[in-house]
C-alpha cells in the first residue's frame, strides 16, 4: 500500500529525515517509535503533505501513485488520514459541517453519491456512540474550547467517519488519561481490517498495550535504526532510547 | 480607598533633586531670532560655509511653517523673539584641551548631578559628553575610544575635524523641513554629541551625553548624530536636567541615528528636565525629534526612554526600517504628575522585507497629569513578511489624570502582520488588598505594582540608568519585584 | 465647485422653494450654511485622512424632492419577498405606502412621517435629529436636502418580538437619497430594527441617511444594518444614540458591498448602568472602500461597552476603522472593550486602523486590540488534510471569521438571515 524509499526531508535548512525506508502492506499496523526530535512528526507531516517540510530526496509510492505529487486534500480523498498531534481550533466552523464536507468531498472523489443530511447524521451519531462523545460536540466549532482529551477523541471520530485506507496517528496517546486512551484505542481497533493499514507514531509503549502493532520501528536521527515485532517496543520501554546510539547527539552524526 | 491617592502622592512626587542653579558667567548673544542670529551662531562656532547655508535654508523654511496642533498638549503661544539662542560658559570660550582645563565650577555642577567627569571616578565604564546650555564642556575617554577608531566628541568639534561625515549624514534622517521644531533646531542648533563607530567595531563602553540647561531665558537646541558603520555596535545614554524656574524654557533637540548593514544602535534616555511645580508653573517644553534609520540589511535600532520630567513632552522616537531583516524597538515609560503633559510614542515605518518592530509603552498618569500615546505602524507595499507587535498600557493613579491612546496602523502589504494591544486601568484595589494582606505596606505594594508594570521597559535600560529610572519613579525596588 | 456640490446646491435651491413653512426653509438654510462652512471633506482633514471622495465629487446626482413619489411595481431584485410584515419601504429616499406593511404593528408602536407633521412637531423632530446631523458634513447636507423622515416611537413597556424592517432602496441610477430616522424607545420597551440598504441599479447612486436614537431607562434596542447596494453605490450614514439609565443598545453593521461606504456611529451612555454593544463586518474587494468611524462616549459611571469590528480585504479593496472610546471625568467604574481584526488577502488591499482611547476618569477598565494578518495556515492545512478543497477551505475560514459577529445577534430569525448573507456561496453551515 505504502512504500517509502530513501526519503529525505528538511525543515528550513536543517535536514530532519535522512533516508527513511519503510513498506506498509494492507492490513498491517506499524508502530514508529523514537526519542523527541528523531523525525517522527516530520515523517507524518511529509506523508500528509504539509508544506513546512521540504522533501529533498527519495520517493513515496501509495497505492501505485507518486504520493509526493499529490496536494494535501487529494491525499486525504485518496484515503490518507492524519490524526494531528495538536488538533487545530477553528472558531466559526462547525464540527458537523467539517465532517460532512470532508466525507462528501471523499465520496465525490470516488464517484459515490453524496450523503444527504439524514443518512449523514445517522452515521455520525452512530460513530459518536462508539467514541463515547456527547452529541452536543457536533454543533460546536471545530476543537474550539475542547479539552486535550476531547480534541484527540474528535480526531478519532473524524477517522472512523472517513474510514481511511491509511491512518497515521501522530502521538495520539499524548495527553490522554487511561479512560480516554481506552476509548481512543477502541475507536482505532474498530477500524482494523485486512484492507486498511495504520502507522502509529508514539514516544511511549503505553498505546501499544491497547493497539497491538504487527511491526515496531525505532526512528532516530532521521533514520530507522531497528525494526522488529511487538517485543521491540517492550525492550524500548525497559531500556529507554539510550542504546539506539549516540546518533541523536549532534557532532556524531554519520556522514 | 481615599488613603491611596495620598500615599501615591507621596510616592511619585519626590522633590525635584536637580533644581539648583550654577552661578557662572556666560557669553550670551542677544534675545531674538533672525537670519543674523543664525549667521552669528554659525560664526561663533567658526562653521564651514556649507553648514551656514544649511542652517539658513532651515531658517527660511521654518519661517513658512506653523507649530503642530494635533498633539494633546496645551500651552500658550511661544514668543520666539523672547528666547536667547546661544549661551556658553565664558570660561569655555577657547574650549578646554583636557579635563584639567574645565572650569571647576562646571565640574562641581556635574559632580552634584551625580555625573563625575573624572575618568577614574565611579562611572568608569561610561564615556560622557557634558553639554552645558549651548556647548559641550567636556568629553571623557575620547582618547581611549580613538584607539579603536571611534569618534566621540561634541558636535562642534566634529564639524571642525570631520566635516565630511557631517556633510554626508546631517539631515539625512530628519530633513530640515521635517517639522516646525526640527526646522527651528536645524537653524539654530548650538551643540550636541557626535558618534561614529567604524566598521566591525563594538564600542567597548557605554557612551553618554549629559544635558544641562542652566542659563535663564535660553532655549536649548542640541543636535546629536550617531552613525554605526557596517557591523558596528554602540549603546548610548542620554540624561537631562535643569534648574527650577518659574518661566518655561524651550528645549527642541534633534537626534539622528544611522545604522548601516549589521549595525546596532541602542539609545537610552532618562529625561528629567524640570517639570514645573505642583501648580504647573515653570518647567521645560521638551519638543524633540528623534529618528533612526535602519539603512542596511539586518541593522537594529532600539529606543528606550524613561520620561519623568518636563512640563510638556512632545516626542516620537522613530525607526525607518529600510534594510531587509532590520529590527526596530521602542520601549517607553512615561510618568505625568501634577500638571505635566506628555504626548509621546513612536513611528515604525516598515519598508524592507522581513523587517520587525516591537513597541512597548507604559504610561503612568497621576495628579492632573495628561498623557497620550501616539504611534504609527506603517507597512509599506514593499514590506513583505514584516511584523509588528505593540503593547501599550496605561496606569491611572489619580482621579484628575488623563490617559489617551492614538495608535495609527496602516497596512499595505498582505504578508505583513500587525498586532496591537492596549489597556488602561487603575491600580486594582484587590491587588493592593492582596499585597497588604500578605503584610506589605501600602507604599511597598504600590511601588511593587508600579515597578512590575514598568519592568518590561526597565530591563532594556543599561544598569546605571535602570537604577536611576526606578529612583525617579520614586519607588524603591529593593526585594519587592519578583 | 465640483459637479456633485453644484448639483447639491441646485437641488437645495429647488427644495427650499418647495418648502411650505418659513421655519422649515430656515432650518434647511441653516444646515446648508453649516455644510458650506464645514467644507467638502478632503484627505487633509484628520477624519477623512484615508478616505478620498474623488469618485463621488465627479458625479452629478439628482435628489428626490417628493416625499411620496410612488414607484410602480416592485423591481424583481428588491428583497421584499422574504420580509413578511412590519416593513417600511423607501425608494430613492421617498416613502412607499403601497410597498410597506405597517398595519399589523401593536398599539404601542407609532410611526409618523415628516411630511405629515405640523410645524411644532417638525421643530421637535429637527431638534432631536441635530446631534446625528452634527456628526459629519454629510449630516448637514442631509438636513438641507432630506426628502422624508420617519419618527418611530415605542411606548413604555411595549416589547415587540417580531423585528421591524426598514428597507432603503437605491433604485434609480444617478440619484441621491437623503432620509432621516428618529427612533424613541420608552421605559422598559424593546425593539429589533432590521435595516436593509439595497440597490438594484448598476448606475452610480448616493445614499445619505441619518438616524437618531433615544433610549429611555431600561429600554432595549437591537439595530441590524446590512449594506448590499450596487457596485457603484456611495453610502454615507450617521447614527447617533443617547442611552439613559440601564438601557441596552446593540448595533450590528455589515458593510458588504458598494463602491464607497462611510459610517459615522456615535453612542453616548449618559446615565448609569447603560450598556452598548457595537459590532460590525466590512468586506471590500475590487477597488471598494469601507470606512467606519465609531465613537463610544462614556459620560456616566457604571456603564459598559463592547465593540468589535472585523474586516476582510481582497482585490484593491481598502478599509478604514477609527474607533474612539472616550471616558469622561465622572464616568468611574467604566468597563470598555474594543477590538478590530483584519484579514488582508490580496497584495493590493490596504487597511488603516486607529483604535483610540481617551480617558479622563481613573477607576476604569478599558482595553483595545487590533490585528492585521492573513488566514491561519494551520487551520487551512487541517481542513485540507480532511479532504476539503483548498478554495473551499479558504472560503470557509473567511466566513467563519465574519460569522462570529453575526452569532451575537440576539434575534434568532435575523441572526439566521444575516448568517445566510455572510455565507454567500456556501449553502449551509453547521446546521445540517
Amino acid at each position: 500500500m505504502l512504500s517509502i524509499k530513501n526519503l529525505q526531508a528538511s525543515v528550513g535548512d536543517k535536514p530532519i529525515l535522512k533516508g527513511i525506508n519503510l513498506d506498509v502492506k494492507a492490513g498491517e499496523v506499524h508502530a514508529l517509535m523514537g526519542p523527541n526530535g528523531s523525525g517522527k512528526s516530520t515523517l507524518s507531516n511529509v506523508l500528509a503533505g504539509r508544506e513546512n517540510a521540504t522533501v529533498t530526496g527519495g520517493s513515496v509510492t501509495y497505492q501505485g501513485k507518486d504520493l509526493l505529487a499529490l496536494a494535501v486534500e487529494e491525499r486525504a480523498r485518496e484515503g490518507i488520514f492524519l490524526a494531528f498531534q495538536y488538533p487545530v481550533e477553528i472558531p466559526g466552523v462547525g464540527n458537523v459541517y467539517l465532517l460532512k464536507a470532508a466525507l462528501n468531498a471523499q465520496r465525490k472523489h470516488r464517484g459515490l453519491p453524496e450523503l444527504d443530511a439524514m443518512d449523514f447524521l445517522a452515521l455520525v451519531k452512530d460513530k459518536m456512540k462508539l467514541m463515547e462523545m456527547n452529541e452536543s460536540m457536533l454543533y460546536r466549532a471545530v476543537n474550539e474550547g475542547f479539552s486535550g482529551g476531547e480534541k484527540k477523541r474528535n480526531e478519532i471520530l473524524q477517522m472512523v467517519v472517513l474510514e481511511p485506507n491509511l491512518a497515521i496517528l501522530d502521538e495520539t496517546d499524548s495527553g490522554l488519561d487511561i479512560d480516554a486512551l481506552k476509548v481512543v484505542s477502541h475507536g482505532v481497533n474498530s477500524l482494523r481490517s485486512p484492507d486498511r493499514a495504520m502507522i502509529l507514531v508514539t514516544h511511549y509503549q503505553r498505546l501499544l498495550d491497547y493497539i497491538k502493532p504487527d511491526f515496531v520501528h525505532v526512528l532516530s536521527d532521521g533514520r530507522i535504526q531497528r525494526s522488529g515485532g511487538p517485543e521491540l517496543a517492550l525492550e524500548l520501554e525497559r531500556e529507554g532510547y539510550a542504546w539506539v546510539g549516540d546518533a541523536t547527539n549532534e557532532g556524531v552524526v554519520a556522514p | 480607598m481615599n488613603s491611596i491617592p495620598d500615599t501615591l502622592e507621596g510616592l511619585i512626587s519626590l522633590e525635584y533633586r536637580h533644581g539648583f542653579e550654577t552661578s557662572i558667567e556666560s557669553d550670551e548673544i542677544p534675545k531674538g531670532l533672525s537670519e543674523d542670529t543664525v549667521r552669528l551662531i554659525s560664526a561663533r562656532k567658526n562653521e564651514p560655509e556649507f553648514l551656514l547655508e544649511w542652517r539658513l535654508e532651515a531658517y527660511r523654511r521654518w519661517l513658512k511653517m506653523t507649530p503642530p496642533t494635533w498633539a494633546s498638549v496645551h500651552y500658550p503661544p511661544i514668543d520666539y523673539q523672547d528666547i536667547i539662542y546661544y549661551s556658553a560658559p565664558k570660561s569655555q570660550k577657547d574650549g578646554p584641551k583636557s579635563l584639567d582645563e574645565v572650569d571647576p565650577e562646571l565640574l562641581k555642577t556635574y559632580e552634584k548631578l551625580g555625573i563625575p567627569l573624572h575618568e577614574r571616578a565611579i562611572l568608569a565604564g561610561v564615556a560622557v559628553d557634558a553639554v552645558f546650555d549651548s556647548v559641550s564642556v567636556a568629553t571623557t575617554f575620547k582618547d581611549k575610544l580613538a584607539e579603536v577608531g571611534i569618534i566621540f566628541c561634541s558636535f562642534s568639534e566634529a564639524v571642525q575635524h570631520h566635516p565630511e561625515l557631517i556633510k554626508q549624514y546631517l539631515g539625512t534622517v530628519v530633513p530640515v523641513q521635517d517639522n516646525f521644531y526640527a526646522a527651528l533646531n536645524s537653524a539654530v542648533f548650538s551643540d550636541g554629541s557626535f558618534v561614529y563607530i567604524p566598521p566591525g567595531v563594538r564600542c567597548p563602553m557605554e557612551l553618554s551625553t549629559y544635558f544641562r540647561i542652566n542659563a535663564k531665558n535660553t532655549g536649548q537646541f542640541e543636535r546629536t548624530l550617531i552613525i554605526a558603520d557596517r557591523g558596528a555596535s554602540v549603546s548610548y545614554l542620554e540624561g537631562c536636567t535643569a534648574p527650577m524656574r518659574d518661566e518655561n524654557q524651550l528645549h527642541a533637540a534633534v537626534v539622528e541615528l544611522v545604522a548601516l548593514e549589521d549595525a546596532k544602535i541602542k539609545y537610552s534616555t532618562v529625561q528629567n528636565w524640570y517639570p514645573g511645580d505642583k501648580e504647573g508653573r515653570g518647567g521645560i517644553y521638551n519638543f524633540v525629534t528623534k529618528r533612526g534609520d535602519c539603512r542596511g540589511a539586518r541593522s537594529h535600532i532600539s529606543w528606550t526612554q524613561v520620561e519623568t520630567g518636563s512640563a510638556i513632552t512632545w516626542k516620537y522616537p522613530s525607526v525607518i526600517l529600510r534594510g531587509e531583516d532590520s529590527v526596530g524597538e521602542f520601549y517607553s515609560v512615561a510618568l505625568t504628575n501634577h500638571r505635566q503633559q506628555a504626548d509621546t510614542g513612536t513611528k515604525m515605518i516598515h519598508v524592507g522585507r522581513n523587517t520587525r518592530s516591537t513597541i512597548v509603552s507604559k504610561g503612568i498618569s497621576a495628579g492632573f497629569g495628561q498623557q497620550a500615546y501616539r504611534g504609527l505602524v506603517r507597512m509599506a507595499r514593499s514590506a513583505t513578511g514584516a511584523r509588528n507587535h505593540t503593547q501599550c498600557d496605561s496606569l491611572l493613579l489619580g482621579d484628575r489624570c488623563q490617559a489617551h491612546t492614538f495608535p495609527y496602523i496602516e497596512v499595505k502589504n498582505n504578508t505583513a502582520t500587525v498586532e496591537h494591544e492596549a489597556s488602561t486601568s487603575r491600580i486594582g484595589e484587590d491587588q493592593l488588598f492582596f499585597c497588604r494582606q500578605r503584610g506589605l505596606s501600602a507604599e511597598d505594594a504600590v511601588s511593587m505594582i508600579v515597578n512590575g508594570f514598568c519592568k518590561e521597559v526597565f530591563k532594556e535600560l543599561p544598569m546605571e540608568f535602570a537604577v536611576e529610572a526606578q529612583k525617579l519613579l520614586g519607588v524603591s525596588l529593593e526585594g519587592s519585584v519578583g | 465647485m465640483n459637479p456633485f456640490l453644484a448639483q447639491c446646491r441646485a437641488s437645495f435651491e429647488a427644495q427650499a422653494t418647495l418648502e411650505a413653512g418659513v421655519a422649515e426653509r430656515g432650518q434647511r438654510q441653516a444646515e446648508w450654511t453649516r455644510f458650506e462652512a464645514l467644507g467638502w471633506p478632503t484627505t487633509r482633514l484628520e477624519d477623512w485622512k484615508y478616505t478620498t471622495l474623488s469618485g463621488l465629487e465627479k458625479l452629478s446626482l439628482q435628489n428626490s424632492v417628493e416625499p411620496r413619489e410612488e414607484v410602480k411595481g416592485v423591481p424583481p431584485s428588491l428583497p421584499l419577498e422574504g420580509i413578511p410584515a412590519n416593513r417600511l419601504v423607501f425608494v430613492d429616499g421617498a416613502f412607499q405606502p403601497n410597498q410597506s406593511m405597517i398595519d399589523r404593528l401593536p398599539e404601542g408602536v407609532r410611526l409618523r412621517f415628516w411630511s405629515d407633521l405640523d410645524a411644532q412637531e417638525r421643530e421637535r423632530f429637527t431638534h432631536k435629529m441635530a446631534p446625528a446631523r452634527a456628526l459629519t458634513a454629510f449630516g448637514a447636507l442631509n438636513g438641507a436636502l432630506f426628502t422624508e423622515g420617519v419618527w418611530i416611537t415605542v411606548d413604555a413597556g411595549c416589547a415587540l418580538e417580531a423585528p421591524l424592517h426598514l428597507v432603503k432602496v437605491s433604485r434609480t441610477g444617478q440619484r441621491m437619497s437623503h432620509g432621516a430616522v428618529l427612533l424613541e424607545l420608552g421605559e422598559n420597551s424593546g425593539l429589533t430594527l432590521r435595516e436593509h440598504c439595497v440597490g438594484n441599479t448598476d448606475q452610480p447612486t448616493h445614499s445619505n441617511w441619518v438616524t437618531a436614537i433615544e433610549l429611555a431607562p431600561r429600554a432595549r434596542l437591537t439595530l441590524v444594518k446590512v449594506q448590499q447596494e450596487g457596485l457603484l453605490s456611495y453610502h454615507t450614514a450617521a447614527l447617533h444614540a443617547l442611552q439613559r439609565a440601564g438601557s441596552h443598545l446593540q448595533v450590528f453593521s455589515f458593510a458588504l458591498s458598494g463602491a464607497l461606504g462611510r459610517n459615522d456611529i456615535t453612542l453616548r451612555l449618559i446615565e448609569p448602568h447603560a450598556e452598548c454593544v457595537l459590532k460590525g463586518v466590512y468586506r471590500v474587494a475590487d477597488r471598494a472602500l469601507q470606512d467606519f468611524h465609531t465613537s463610544i462616549e462614556h459620560d456616566s459611571p457604571h456603564c459598559t461597552s463592547d465593540e468589535c469590528f472585523k474586516g476582510v480585504l481582497e482585490g484593491s479593496g481598502k478599509a478604514v476603522f477609527n474607533g474612539r472610546v472616550r471616558v469622561a471625568l465622572d464616568a468611574q467604574k467604566t468597563s470598555s472593550r474594543q477590538s478590530n481584526h483584519n484579514l488582508l488577502l490580496s497584495d493590493k488591499a490596504e487597511v488603516n486602523t486607529k483604535p483610540q482611547l481617551e480617558i479622563f476618569a481613573d477607576d476604569v477598565k478599558c482595553s483595545h486590540g487590533t490585528t492585521v494578518g492573513q488566514l491561519d495556515e494551520e487551520q487551512w492545512f487541517y481542513l485540507r488534510a480532511r479532504g476539503i478543497a483548498a478554495d473551499l477551505a479558504r472560503t470557509l475560514l473567511i466566513q467563519a471569521f465574519t460569522l462570529e459577529i453575526a452569532e451575537a445577534i440576539p434575534h434568532v430569525g435575523v441572526r439566521e438571515e444575516v448568517r445566510h448573507l455572510l455565507s454567500g456561496t456556501v449553502e449551509e453551515n453547521d446546521h445540517v
